[in-house]
């Protein structure tokens, strides 16, 4: 990652007014090639931001004329709110499985295809990644019907293991939904996850491996002392993505469950949809959404600090 | 040559698995071509009399109208993105003017808000200038949001760029104008294939801008057309799978053919 | 220097351009209309509707006949999946480009547009087509509020139990009289393996039709009339105990074995395949079905009867009513073309259309003229009978109630049904919410 604002100068060639002169005009062709994108960016996703706050201060309803200034009266009433509670434990239950499972699990398959496999590398790569580039809404309806109590594979499969599937339904039991929805996240993303970190190992040098077997070390050990180490930048870099991505979950659980059923399965993302769309409530969705920003910037932050650090790389 | 056994062993494990992830979308294209009735009883079994005919009824029902908007809004809005970051990451690499740390962290900053926090205003604005329901309304957005990675992307691409070539162009009394567009980006066309490439596949398949600024059937990407499929066939699920094998396809084949360059430009995303 | 300026110029105007350039699919409504164009202009109108397979192939047939009838006229039509129609239409609604004419159900759904100013005040076209005296006067007083007509009824739909007459005759059951009946019915079927009833909850609403109708038949008709309106004071509001006792008997039929299992994540349209399939010899479900049934065969095998009356003295509202609304297509107070609109309108509600409607769809038309008894599905006449003894009819519970307290009904029967919440702790949850909507519209 970037580790400061560095830029290449051009050699200056005198001091005195012509430097000036020069140096203006370069600067104003900066801005002439910054401002369409910073026009746009302001515009539409910096004001928005500022008028989300803004709009959490009164109660407004994006479909009639309502509009009243309440101060802090949303944010209180979200203290109280038992619905914005259990989507903030969903996001966080989904943050904590999606790292231990996408991370974990592509940490392994990486490594496995990485230094185990001979045959076979490239498909085991590209089929597991397949997911990724599938749309949310695909995904999300093509699980529907394979959690189908019905006619859905997932049952079929569970009764050919012997098992009973769950007699609410995979995406109707209140207990169970959000774990229902982190097994189709996992399947999709832990092939991204994979991805990356086995772009990382393939950069490790053959010669430490070599130099570690003539030492006679077995594959785990090579895995814990040359390997893991080797790739912490891009862990720590795959974990905060994972991270990030839990917070802003809206696609998969809008097409899966609407946040249902009876707001078991809500998420932030999805709870601000419901206030400002559903019940007309878009000044607490408003609200909401600030605490969604806080997660989100603080996250992004991190994400910054991080790559601030110098590299280790051998 | 020596065949272990661990070897075997972890070959097993990691088909095994892939199989297993397989599974879902191999399901999704085997019952698309089958009967409801033999979905209800032989979910594993290939299809006895393929029913082409799914294919069809969904290409007719809007996959084919979906496609084409997808495709407007997708080519439209990448083509600006790649344009618009592109000539403010040069200027942030190479240019020192002040304010450029301020431009640089506001889009690191913007970078992590979602779009969910800024649905209201959002809409609030489009709605006021009458962009709801139209393709522009969806693209302006679009755009302004695939900005900040994409200028970020492009910046550490630019500051590796070798300057002998700007210096012998600028010697030769280039304006920049003619630097950016006829010069830097011609040879930086991996950068900027990784960049096309994420935020096309990212743009193809967004939903949440979509769902609340298009209404009419006619104007609907993809996504949205599989939502309403959902509906409109909700009992007809041979023929719902079918539409979503139709709106996977592409993506997959494109993936298939284009490997390298997607892995290398969603492995770029987390440098 | 110029050069760059002149460029970037360039760009600039080229962006403005293309936003210049947005062309919306629909007819221009940014502003109030004030005259209606010359009759020469090209008129295009949006049509929404809650989209159904059946319902969709009728629609454009209509529309492709009015428009070959009224040249000049174009219709857009945009056909939505149930779930999603109502957020949909209020998001649009308020926006500065609503649909022209719209699918909306009667009660507070379209009583709340009106208080927003967001509907057309039909009542002079209603007066210019006749339509006092075609329609059926129920039907059009659901949708006349403050003595003003909003909406133009097209159909009737009601709830019934369905069943099939010959796993009735194979396990000896008959059609129950009374409520205690129903729930020996579930038993003996349940005993057999298989649920009784076919019950699809996903969307919430199935569950939210039984509470309807156990509401109006526990609490009674007149201090549901006063709790829905929000009208009763607010130590009085939703304290009847009769909305207990409703949750209550919803219980009593899933112990009886009425239900199967994974009630909360099944569709309605999958409940509707398993009815079909005979995996359930009956289903609860609204009048809109019959269309469906008569396509998948089963005109004449099946029998239909109403929720039973209750008998025991817990139960204080006239069991002579029916679980029924009317449906109807309203205009936007926004339309550029309301006269275009309001002859549409004429147009779906005409003789025609309506028999049209009964034949293709198998949906109850309004008007009477429009029922020829030879030709009718004997499944239709039935009801139109039968509607015509009820006493009176009980509208569905998430469209006369304002919207975020039905929100809280569709999500506590639910939770009621998975164990999660007892039937005092869900009628307290929504007398909270209605006492909230009632102090919020006091200010």
């Amino acid at each position: 990652m970037i580790d400061s604002v560095q830029t290449h100068k051009h050699p200056s060639p005198t001091r005195g007014a012509r430097v000036s002169a020069r140096q203006k005009r370069e600067w104003l062709d900066g801005y002439l090639l910054v401002t369409p994108a910073i026009v746009a960016f302001v515009l539409l996703v910096v004001y928005p931001m500022f008028s989300t706050i803004y709009l959490s201060l009164f109660d407004y309803g994006l479909t009639d004329a309502r509009i009243r200034f309440v101060g802090l009266g949303n944010y209180i009433e979200l203290t109280q709110d038992t619905i914005f509670w259990r989507s903030l434990r969903n996001n966080l239950t989904i943050l904590v499985v999606s790292v231990i499972v996408q991370v974990g699990f592509g940490l392994i398959l990486a490594a496995l295809i990485d230094r185990g496999i001979r045959w076979g590398k490239g498909i085991a790569r590209t089929l597991n990644f397949a997911p990724v580039v599938m749309s949310a809404v695909a995904v999300g309806i093509l699980w529907q019907l394979i959690y189908d109590p019905t006619v859905g594979l997932a049952n079929h499969f569970v009764r050919l293991l012997g098992l009973t599937p769950p007699s609410q339904g995979w995406l109707g039991d209140p207990n169970i939904v959000i774990y229902s929805i982190l097994v189709v996240a996992c399947w999709q993303y832990t092939g991204y996850v994979m991805i990356i970190i086995l772009a990382g190992m393939q950069s490790v040098s053959q010669e430490l491996y070599e130099a570690a077997e003539i030492d006679g070390a077995t594959e785990l050990r090579k895995f814990l002392h040359i390997t893991l180490p080797s790739i912490r930048n891009v862990n720590i870099a795959v974990i905060l993505i994972t991270m990030i991505g839990a917070i802003k979950v809206f696609d998969l659980v809008y097409i899966l469950t609407r946040g249902g059923p009876a707001n078991a399965s809500q998420v932030m993302g999805t709870y601000i949809y419901y206030n400002a769309f559903t019940v007309n409530q878009a000044g607490y969705a408003s609200t909401i959404s600030v605490v969604l920003l806080g997660f989100a910037l603080a996250l992004g932050f991190l994400q910054l600090r991080l790559s601030y650090r110098p590299r280790e790389d051998a | 040559m020596r065949i272990r056994i661990s070897t075997v062993l972890v070959h097993l494990l990691v088909g095994s698995y892939t199989l297993l992830v397989t599974l879902p979308i191999l399901w999704m294209f085997l019952s698309s071509t089958k009967t409801m009735r033999e979905l209800f009883t032989t979910p594993f079994a290939l299809p006895s009399d393929p029913q082409w005919s799914n294919f069809l009824r969904a290409w007719e029902s809007g996959i084919s109208q979906y496609l084409a908007n997808s495709l407007i809004v997708t080519s439209i809005s990448v083509i600006l993105i790649v344009l618009v970051s592109a000539l403010a990451a040069y200027a942030l690499a190479r240019i020192t003017f002040p304010g450029r740390e301020f431009i640089y962290l506001l889009l690191i900053a913007g970078f992590a808000i979602p779009v969910h926090t800024v649905l209201v205003p959002l809409y609030r604005t489009l709605n006021g200038v009458n962009l709801i329901n139209t393709h522009v309304g969806l693209i302006l957005p679009y755009v302004a949001f695939g900005i900040p990675f994409s200028v970020l992307l492009l910046y550490a691409f630019f500051l590796e760029f070798p300057s002998e070539i700007e210096d012998a162009a600028r010697i030769d009394g280039c304006t920049i104008w003619q630097m950016v567009l006829q010069i830097v980006m011609p040879l930086s066309m991996p950068a900027l294939v990784s960049v096309t490439i994420f935020q096309a596949v990212f743009l193809w398949n967004e939903f949440s801008l979509a769902l609340i600024v298009i209404r009419d059937d006619a104007l609907r990407t993809i996504p949205l057309g599989l939502t309403k499929f959902q509906g409109q066939w909700s009992t007809n699920w041979t023929l719902m799978l079918a539409s979503l094998s139709m709106a996977t396809l592409p993506v997959l084949l494109l993936f298939v053919i284009l490997q390298r360059h997607f892995i290398r430009s969603l492995v770029g995303f987390s440098k | 220097m110029i050069q760059h300026l002149a460029r970037f110029a360039f760009i600039l105007v080229l962006l403005l351009g293309v936003a210049a350039c947005a062309a919306p699919a629909s007819a221009p409504a940014a502003t109030a209309p004030e005259q209606a164009p010359a009759i020469t202009e090209k008129q295009t109108l949006d049509l929404w509707f809650n989209s159904d397979d059946l319902l969709n192939q009728y629609n454009e047939k209509i529309i492709a006949a009015f428009e070959a009838a009224t040249p000049g006229i174009d219709i857009v039509y945009s056909p939505y999946p149930n779930e999603a129609y109502k957020t949909n239409l209020q998001v649009a609604i308020g926006s500065n480009d609503p649909p022209d004419i719209f699918f909306n159900w009667s009660g507070d759904d379209t009583g709340r547009f009106v208080r927003e100013g967001h509907l057309l005040d039909l009542t002079p076209y209603a007066e210019q087509f006749g339509w006092y005296d075609q329609l059926s006067p129920a039907m059009l007083a659901a949708f006349t509020i403050n003595d003003k007509l909003y909406g133009a009824p097209y159909s009737q739909e009601a709830k019934y139990f369905y069943y099939h007459i010959d796993m009735f005759e194979e396990m000896g059951l008959s059609v129950p009289t009374n409520f205690d009946e129903l729930l020996g019915i579930c038993r003996s079927v349940s005993a057999t393996g298989m649920p009784a009833l076919a019950f699809g909850n996903q969307e919430r609403w199935e569950g939210v039709h039984y509470l309807t109708i156990f509401n109006q038949k526990m609490a009674g008709e007149e201090t549901i009339a006063l709790d829905y309106s929000l009208s009763n004071p607010a130590d009085v509001l939703f304290t009847d105990p009769g909305y207990v006792g409703a949750f209550e008997r919803l219980l009593a039929m899933q112990e009886a074995g009425c239900f199967g299992d994974a009630i909360n994540s099944t569709t309605p349209d999958a409940a509707l395949i398993q009815f079909v399939n005979k995996v359930t010899p009956m289903y609860y479900q609204g009048t809109w079905i019959m269309g469906s049934l008569k396509e998948n065969g089963l005109e004449g095998k099946y029998g239909m009867f109403r929720m039973p009356p209750m008998t025991d003295a817990a139960a204080k509202g006239n069991q002579n009513f029916v679980l029924a609304g009317p449906i109807g297509l309203e205009i936007s107070s926004k339309t550029p073309y309301p006269d275009a609109a309001a002859k549409f309108l004429d147009f779906y509600v005409s003789q025609s259309s309506q028999q049209a409607l009964l034949a293709d769809v198998n949906r109850i038309p309004v008007r009477a003229d429009a029922v020829d008894r030879d030709t009718a599905s004997p499944g239709v006449i039935a009801v139109v009978d039968d509607l015509a003894t009820a006493e009176g009819t009980a509208l569905w519970l998430d469209v006369v109630l304002e919207n975020s307290i039905s929100e809280v009904y569709l999500n506590s029967i639910q939770e009621v049904l998975a164990g999660a919440k007892t039937p005092t702790e869900a009628v307290a949850a929504v007398r909270e919410q209605a006492l909230k909507v009632q102090a919020n519209l006091a200010q």
